[in-house]
């Protein structure tokens, strides 16, 4: 079967997270292969974001382990959240420099300008980034998660709030990060454009992971035409 | 951790705003003074510097890091490797390199209006003392902005705090007729000890500048370790 001699990156067993009295993530399990495109799916509030958020070591699991290929994971993850927060009073390129600073690159103004041109922000790179356009601080994002060439990059809701040329830009980025080597996790409810890129889907409702396959299986197991039905038929 | 200093200098300077009230407010204060009660001018010379500091140091700075908390940016750092303590330390020297350029201008300032004698001297035991003094409250402001949950909070909790610290100190007047109470306050006020330093500093009293410069290492260590120990990186 497909994957089997893939690498395990990531592997998160019985994770669970609870606020107040409502649990968010419900004992689920989570295993990233070296070089897939995996989709998180799920409505709003079904637990994804919060998910990502154990995986990145930036929100505590209530219960459950998580496991990483190495022992310096923030190194080698890339992270894109969901608000794409950006340093106020700080430019594209300081914003840049600065998050390269935080993973102990220094870039020389070349490598910044390439970066910034390769996503066509170069013309913005003076510009206070929290006054770029949403699609801008998309792409901005991007290249602050792909600054330290990571090995794994996790987004959550890459093209979420983008017009369909920003989100088929971002679902080429995604393609270009595979076929570059690097293993992309990512979040959406956009079933169209998980269709285009995922190698593998994971359904999440209300904290529980519903289904996990490739979307050519899930549709055959669920007798489903298109993922978008899978969709609503496991949320419902 | 050069870079994150650099990056955050650049930004604070070009924050004229800030900046503006940091410089305008004690520079009307000294031309004020200097106007209505000349006999008075050369003795609140000190306070006013200490007063400018502390205001940059805590106030402005307590805002900006609620802000960037908000944003959401601090979840950013956590998921990247960059330790926490040196973010802290990096920024937090930018910020007091700033404070001590601006007692400097307001020293500059009224040596000036009040036509005082300068000497190198003050120079050289004024500035570690706003050095650690700039920088414990930078540290301090960490922690009340971790407390609060927005700006009106953050405004109500700093002036609750600095009025007091303010008013029981020999900034502006003396407190050998104050309450015992008041004295007793003053004596555990850091901000009592930086004006003590500041004034032993124009007055080369070796003696109570060492004990400040200890009183404010130990406050530094500690608001330091209390800064570190309660940051949130988000609000939940």
């Amino acid at each position: 079967m497909r994957g089997e001699n893939m690498k395990q990156l990531i592997s998160a067993c019985q994770l669970m997270k609870s606020y107040k009295t409502r649990c968010v993530v419900d004992h689920i399990d989570v295993d990233i292969k070296e070089g897939e495109i995996v989709a998180l799916v799920g409505t709003n509030g079904a637990g994804k974001t919060t998910t990502i958020g154990m995986l990145l070591g930036i929100i505590p699991q209530d219960s459950g382990t998580i496991e990483y290929w190495t022992s310096d994971y923030k190194k080698e993850i890339g992270t894109q959240l969901q608000s794409t927060p950006f340093f106020e009073g700080y430019s594209v390129e300081d914003n840049v420099k600065l998050f390269a600073a935080f993973y102990g690159i220094s870039l020389t103004k070349n490598e910044i300008d390439e970066k910034l041109a390769a996503f066509d922000l170069l013309q913005v790179k003076k510009a206070p980034a929290i006054k770029l356009s949403l699609g801008q601080q998309k792409r901005l994002a991007i290249i602050v998660t792909t600054l330290h060439n990571p090995k794994l990059v996790i987004l959550d809701e890459p093209s979420a709030g983008l017009d369909p040329r920003g989100q088929r830009e971002i679902q080429k980025i995604i393609k270009r990060l595979k076929g570059s080597g690097v293993t992309v996790l990512f979040s959406s409810h956009d079933m169209l454009e998980v269709m285009n890129v995922a190698d593998r889907v994971m359904v999440m409702h209300r904290g529980k992971i519903m289904a996990n396959g490739s979307p050519d299986s899930l549709m055959e197991y669920y007798q489903i035409q298109n993922l978008e039905e899978l969709f609503f038929e496991l949320t419902k | 951790m050069k870079a994150v200093f650099v990056l955050n200098l650049k930004s604070s300077i070009k924050d004229m705003y800030l900046l503006f009230w940091s410089i305008l407010m004690p520079f009307a204060a000294i031309i004020a003074l200097r106007i209505f009660l000349p006999s008075y001018a050369r003795d609140y010379v000190e306070g006013i510097i200490a007063v400018s500091v502390f205001f940059y140091s805590f106030m402005t700075t307590a805002f900006i890091a609620l802000s960037q908390r908000k944003r959401g940016v601090y979840n950013l750092l956590h998921a990247t490797p960059m330790p926490l303590w040196k973010y802290i330390i990096s920024i937090s020297s930018s910020w007091a390199l700033i404070a001590i350029t601006l007692s400097y201008i307001v020293l500059l300032f009224a040596i000036v209006i009040n036509q005082l004698n300068f000497s190198f001297n003050i120079l050289l035991y004024m500035t570690p003392i706003i050095l650690i003094a700039s920088l414990s409250f930078v540290f301090f402001s960490f922690f009340i902005s971790s407390l609060v949950k927005n700006e009106g909070h953050l405004s109500m909790t700093a002036n609750v705090l600095m009025i007091p610290m303010l008013l029981c100190s020999n900034a502006f007047f003396t407190m050998e007729k104050a309450p015992n109470i008041i004295q007793y306050i003053s004596q555990v006020n850091p901000f009592e000890w930086f004006v003590n330093g500041i004034k032993s500093a124009f007055q080369t009293n070796f003696s109570t500048w060492g004990e400040s410069f200890l009183l404010l290492l130990g406050c530094l260590a500690l608001t330091l370790i209390i800064s570190l120990k309660t940051f949130k990186y988000n609000d939940q």
